[in-house]
């Protein structure tokens, strides 16, 4: 398999904002550890959802890795090469080929601009077409993405879209640059019920169109087994199991994702629920419990996850997960 | 089982400047003591409006235009506006998507449970304080976060900090609109098992408002789908999902992925759900339907009555066997 992507050991670390008083008298400096530390390899032509809740680090770690904002400590390798320290002229080089879609259609398309214009707008900034040839690029994408007639379109302001067809634009405007990576966040969980599937079902062809690899990140567990070939769970900041889809969902093996999947309702269950109960909440990333950081929460925890943080080993082929007591 | 709320071809419409958005329109349903009904719809569906329309709080420029709200034999919306603040929050319990924005950020909860429980009770502070706690209690929340804001909770704790406030006085009915749309699975499922023994120990009817018609499957005993500000199907949480009888919701369970299953082939409804201004002629769904037949484009169906549901489809006419 061909390698695209390798993180190794991933840290960001937001400041935590104080008052000046607080900054005269407190010594020591606090941080929201978004992402702790995260090693990964994404594969060529494969689609890995990176799941969690909300303030796992997810959206953070799709942040990093297209280099919207800069890691504390850890290296990004992108085909073969280290792009953690890249600035100016190379970065926006690498911008071609790596993408982001976000969530808010609403919010990330310019209201003021024809979306004919957004879709060509990545091609001028990179110098990639003028004129007409620019036009029939822009023409041919907005059909790829399913908005057609594309004359149709050119012209329409985001306003007079429905949700759906505004993510059409955004992936359109991903697309065009013909990029290698596309990191989703959470495209589809301001869609419509309706047409979400029909959103996931592009995403899929554009796939095997472009030869594309996808980060996709989502909060949602079906909407992740649907559409990825392998699942990276995260915890805290921490990735806490990865492995292809298939044996994660069919045998998950931290006691984590094993409570994710038994709380997802499912419409007409297969198996009768066992549910596997956690106790409170996610704590306070600023300061993870030692040790392993699910431990307050685990029905399973021993002493030793008191102590020490597991590392991720593999459990089965290529099935990787971070606890001490899965054998 | 009693039927505690019963609506009666309620319509609710707004009246905009640009015209009229019939969100309501021609709803007729009913919950009993100790059920829990989930109302599912899309986005603009006409969901929430239903639900704010049976405690009368339908903000303008919406209003009620016709219909009845039969309530402990009463008509919810004859009834003096003094009397109905007395109902809300007593009889009838509200619970919405959003705590932070239910509860005052600027005064300790337990002063707002107090506060509630003597609006509407001939209690003293301390008997108050006693019902407060139990409430709590009740929920899951240990008696020293009494004195928190609710800033220093979580979105789970402040969520079930409001259910707690919606149900400490025992009302019959509890309207939650998407009690659980901003937590994560996790505390859902936990939030959702709280709703299910509060109808199981207290009697209570639920109405669970909601878009997520997997969550609605699994957690209610009755399913009423909306569409374009009509109901269009309403049955056993089992039968509406073993075998849904509406076009549109057996499309909507083919189009939910479902995460015990690997990528079985999602199917997608086309096209996207009417503006209310001016919905379609006929059946409201018909330029999305499969299923469509030429009478679907002029005459609005109305509701039957079959084996213990409601369909509202020209499919079935003739009877179930015809249909499908």
């Amino acid at each position: 398999m061909d390698e695209i992507l390798r993180l190794i050991n991933i840290r960001k670390w937001f400041p935590v904002q104080k008052s000046f008083l607080e900054r005269l008298l407190a010594k020591e400096k606090l941080f929201v550890k978004a992402v702790d530390g995260v090693s990964l390899t994404v594969w060529r032509g494969e689609t890995l959802a990176l799941v969690g809740e909300s303030g796992c680090g997810k959206t953070t770690l799709g942040r990093l890795i297209v280099r919207l904002i800069d890691p504390t400590s850890g290296r990004i390798i992108f085909n073969g090469m280290d792009i953690t320290d890249l600035r100016g002229e190379e970065l926006r080089r690498l911008r071609r080929k790596m993408q982001i879609i976000f969530q808010d259609p609403y919010a990330s398309l310019n209201p003021r601009m024809p979306i004919g214009e957004q879709v060509a707008h990545p091609l001028k900034i990179h110098g990639l077409a003028q004129g007409s040839e620019l036009r029939d690029i822009v023409m041919k994408t907005l059909e790829q993405v399913g908005l057609t007639p594309p004359e149709k379109f050119y012209n329409v302001y985001p306003r007079a879209l429905s949700g759906g067809q505004r993510q059409r634009v955004a992936i359109a405007r991903a697309i065009v640059l013909k990029p290698e990576l596309v990191v989703a966040d959470e495209p589809v969980s301001m869609i419509d019920v309706s047409l979400r599937a029909s959103i996931l079902d592009l995403m899929l062809m554009l796939k095997q169109e472009f030869n594309l690899t996808y980060i996709f990140i989502t909060h949602d567990l079906a909407v992740a087994r649907y559409i990825a070939d392998r699942i990276a769970v995260m915890y805290l900041g921490k990735i806490v199991e990865h492995g292809p889809s298939e044996l994660v969902f069919e045998n998950p093996l931290h006691p984590y994702t094993k409570a994710l999947l038994t709380s997802i309702p499912v419409p007409r269950p297969l198996k009768e629920p066992k549910r596997v109960e956690l106790k409170g909440e996610v704590p306070n990333p600023i300061n993870p419990p030692l040790g392993c950081r699910f431990h307050p929460r685990c029905p399973i925890a021993g002493e030793i996850c008191r102590r020490e943080e597991p590392e991720l080993r593999e459990a089965e082929n290529d099935h990787y997960v971070a606890c001490f007591y899965v054998t | 089982m009693e039927e505690i709320l019963k609506m009666r071809n309620l319509k609710a419409y707004y009246f905009t400047r640009e015209g009229v958005i019939r969100a309501v329109d021609n709803v007729s349903l009913s919950i009993s003591r100790g059920e829990l009904l989930g109302l599912v719809g899309e986005s603009g569906s006409g969901k929430s409006s239903l639900g704010l329309s049976i405690v009368r709080l339908i903000p303008p420029p919406g209003r009620i235009v016709d219909g009845e709200i039969i309530f402990r034999k009463m008509d919810l919306l004859k009834l003096p506006e003094k009397e109905l603040r007395n109902i809300r929050g007593k009889h009838i319990g509200m619970i919405f998507q959003d705590p932070l924005t239910s509860l005052d950020p600027l005064r300790k909860i337990g002063d707002q449970l107090i506060e509630t429980i003597i609006v509407h009770t001939r209690v003293n502070k301390e008997e108050a304080k006693e019902i407060a706690l139990r409430a709590l209690e009740r929920v899951g929340i240990a008696p020293d976060r009494f004195d928190d804001y609710p800033h220093q909770l979580s979105g789970g704790m402040r969520q079930r900090v409001m259910i707690a406030m919606a149900t400490m006085l025992n009302p019959d009915l509890l309207i939650a609109d998407e009690p659980t749309t901003a937590l994560d699975v996790i505390v859902q499922s936990r939030i959702m098992d709280l709703l299910s023994d509060l109808k199981r120990s207290m009697k209570m009817a639920i109405l669970l408002i909601t878009h997520d018609l997997a969550l609605v499957i699994e957690r209610s005993d009755r399913v009423a789908v909306m569409y374009a500000g009509e109901l269009c199907e309403v049955g056993s949480s089992e039968k509406v999902s073993q075998e849904p009888l509406h076009p549109y919701t057996q499309l909507l369970l083919e189009s939910i992925p479902n995460v015990e299953k690997p990528r079985t082939k999602l199917i997608y409804i086309p096209g996207s759900p009417p503006d209310m201004m001016n919905p379609p002629a006929g059946c409201r769904f018909w330029p999305r339907c499969p299923k469509v037949m030429n009478m679907c484009k002029s005459i609005p169906p109305r509701p039957l009555e079959l084996d213990g549901r409601m369909v509202r489809c020209h499919l079935y006419n003739g009877g179930l066997e015809s249909g499908g």
